[in-house]
């Protein structure tokens, strides 16, 4: 099978001589369908930096990405914001959603964008998120549990294959925090789908199929 | 659009305010093309009326119809047939009620009562003789009436209105028709002429014939005469052309302030919106789709504004008192409001250079 997000050989440096940083070293990661995998890193390990690439938003120094079986590194900034579009779904740390659009419109924007009906999965996904009530809702007028629901349930609706979380649990307390991290192994698993939560906090990890630990910018599978 | 207009829908007062701000200006260049228009038509309408195709004036006149004079006989010297041309003469001066002291400006055209410049009578009839005058309705609002005598100039002899014909003006002010006789009394007093070929005019109006085509006849001891468009008589007119290139400018101007004032408050809503269009960006939403949205919104707000500064205007021009030099052009303005809309769009235009520029990196790992 095809992992859904493979990385080899990932070197990332910023800047030059003196001020030469290396933000990733040779880092290997693969990751397949309906596994949810966890990294964990203090600040400044690199966890932003792989995320990113991971998720084309800026390409390594050296090696290469494959997003389901297709290499990024050729691709010109308009097939990256497709293949970010169609397949893969980021959850950030504050609010990746649009404060001006009601629940339901963020996925009617969806549906305007990808021109094919999405709402017989977005039904389920909010059932399933339990977040049907608030679908008249400004996010706003959510609380910080709610509102990451709703971005799950918005990084879901276009189905993609691949989900990048970035400290999806920074802005919450700790019984809506692991609420979240539940649902999204939840979701790896019912709907197959490869989710990469990054993390600073050892307690989201343990719902994960696996571990990485990231320490300057090398990344290692975590043994306990 | 879709998230153009959500967002307004959205931050309600803040579009509202800057489609109030889109209405006043919008408003304020109408009121002045109404007034451009209005200011134009009063100083032309009665040489529009006419319907002439071109305009004969004494050489020495600079173009200018009250300093134009010639006789009754160069008539004759132009190669056109007699119904086609018309010999006019211009005297601009005060009417006065037989009884009252105030005056009300007028510009007095004389012409032969058959010649096709007189307009046609709405009441009354034509003048007869020496005596007899129409006057145009809007000088008639002022407070005259038919059968009504009135003094003119410094003639001492009263004028008899015997008609009204449709509104119009000449030079600003009303216009009163009465036959040749009566002008040269008016303008030269008690001379006397041999006969009538020696008798004043001021111009000759010419249908049908363009300036270029036509032939005046010229011997040595004849006044030098020139030919004219009425387009270029108009234009000549005292303060038109100023008139219409000072409001002109002033409308031109409020058009780069409408760019720059759309152009500002799409800037500062796109630069308070920079982190949000990084978060889209990075969910694979394109550049394109937001840069339509930002100028969808600047199309917007120029289309409700102008609307709404249309309708304002067009009230406006029914509220005005008749002495307020005002016309509502309905095809001018179309076209203000055609400008207005583009230019709030290119005004839109400027920030898309911003959100080209944001990265959507900047959505990740924002401690
Ligand atoms: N654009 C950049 N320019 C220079 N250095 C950077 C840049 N982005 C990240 N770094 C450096 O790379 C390292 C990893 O950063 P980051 O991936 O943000 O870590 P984390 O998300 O784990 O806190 C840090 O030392 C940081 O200073
Ligand atoms: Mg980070």
């Amino acid at each position: 099978m095809t992992p859904v997000l493979k990385m080899t050989h990932i070197n990332k440096r910023f800047g030059a001589g003196h001020t030469e940083v290396d933000a990733l070293t040779d880092v290997n990661f693969s990751v397949e369908a309906g596994q949810f995998v966890s990294i964990i890193g203090p600040s400044g390990s690199g966890k932003s930096t792989f995320l990113t690439i991971a998720g084309g938003l800026q390409s390594p120094s050296d090696g290469s990405i494959h997003i389901n079986g297709t290499e990024l590194s050729h691709m010109n900034a308009k097939q990256l914001s497709e293949v970010r579009f169609n397949q893969l779904g980021f959850i950030l740390q504050a609010s990746n959603l649009i404060p001006f659009l009601k629940v339901a419109e963020q996925f009617d924007l969806v549906e305007k964008l990808t021109h094919q009906s999405i709402q017989a999965r977005v039904e389920s996904l909010l059932k399933s998120l339990d977040i049907e009530d608030l679908k008249q809702k400004y996010p706003k007028e959510l609380s910080g549990g709610e509102r990451q629901r709703v971005a799950i349930a918005r990084a879901l609706s276009n189905d993609p294959s691949l989900i990048l979380a970035d400290e999806p649990t920074a802005s919450l307390d700790s019984e809506h925090a692991y609420e979240v991290v539940k649902i999204l192994a939840r979701e790896a698993h019912e709907q197959n789908k490869a989710i990469i939560m990054v993390t600073h906090d050892e307690r989201m990890t343990q719902w994960s199929d696996e571990v990485y630990r990231i320490e300057d910018g090398k990344l290692k599978i975590k043994e306990d | 659009m879709y998230l153009a207009w959500k967002e307004m829908r959205y931050a309600k007062l803040r579009y509202a305010l800057i489609i109030g701000v889109m209405v006043l200006v919008a408003y304020v260049v109408f009121m002045l093309t109404g007034l451009a228009d209005g200011l134009a038509d009063g100083n032309k309408q009665a040489v529009v009326d006419w319907k002439a195709s071109s305009v004969i004036l004494s050489n020495d006149s600079n173009k200018i119809a009250s300093a134009s004079s010639m006789k009754q006989s160069d008539l004759k010297r132009v190669s056109v047939s007699d119904k086609n041309k018309a010999g006019v003469g211009y005297f601009p001066t005060a009417v006065q009620h037989q009884k009252k002291s105030e005056k009300q400006n007028v510009s007095v055209l004389g012409a032969k009562k058959s010649s096709f410049v007189v307009p046609n009578v709405t009441k009354g009839r034509l003048y007869q003789n020496k005596h007899e005058i129409i006057i145009s309705q809007n000088l008639a609002n002022l407070g005259y009436h038919l059968n009504q005598k009135v003094k003119l100039g410094s003639d001492s002899k009263l004028y008899k209105i015997v008609g009204f014909s449709k509104a119009t003006k000449f030079s600003e002010v009303p216009v009163i028709y009465l036959n040749l006789n009566a002008f040269a009394t008016l303008k030269y007093g008690d001379q006397v002429f041999k006969n009538n070929g020696e008798k004043p005019l001021s111009l000759i109006a010419i249908k049908k014939q363009s300036a270029n085509k036509l032939t005046v006849s010229q011997s040595s001891d004849d006044t030098k005469l020139d030919k004219l468009s009425v387009n270029t008589f108009i234009q000549n007119i005292p303060g038109y052309s100023a008139q219409n290139v000072t409001l002109g400018a002033m409308i031109g101007f409020l058009f780069v302030v409408v760019a720059a004032i759309i152009g500002i408050f799409m800037y500062v809503m796109t630069l308070q919106k920079t982190s949000l269009f990084g978060v889209m960006k990075a969910q694979g939403i394109k550049t394109s789709y937001l840069a339509k949205s930002i100028v969808g919104q600047a199309l917007i707000v120029g289309v409700v504004g102008v609307a709404i500064a249309f309708v304002l205007g067009y009230l406006t021009g029914f509220g005005l008192p008749e002495t307020m030099p005002y016309s509502t052009d309905l095809g001018q303005w179309l076209l203000d409001g055609i400008v207005l809309i583009l230019v709030a769009i290119i005004g839109g235009l400027f920030s898309i250079r911003t959100v080209t520029k944001v990265d959507p990196i900047n959505a990740i790992g924002g401690e």
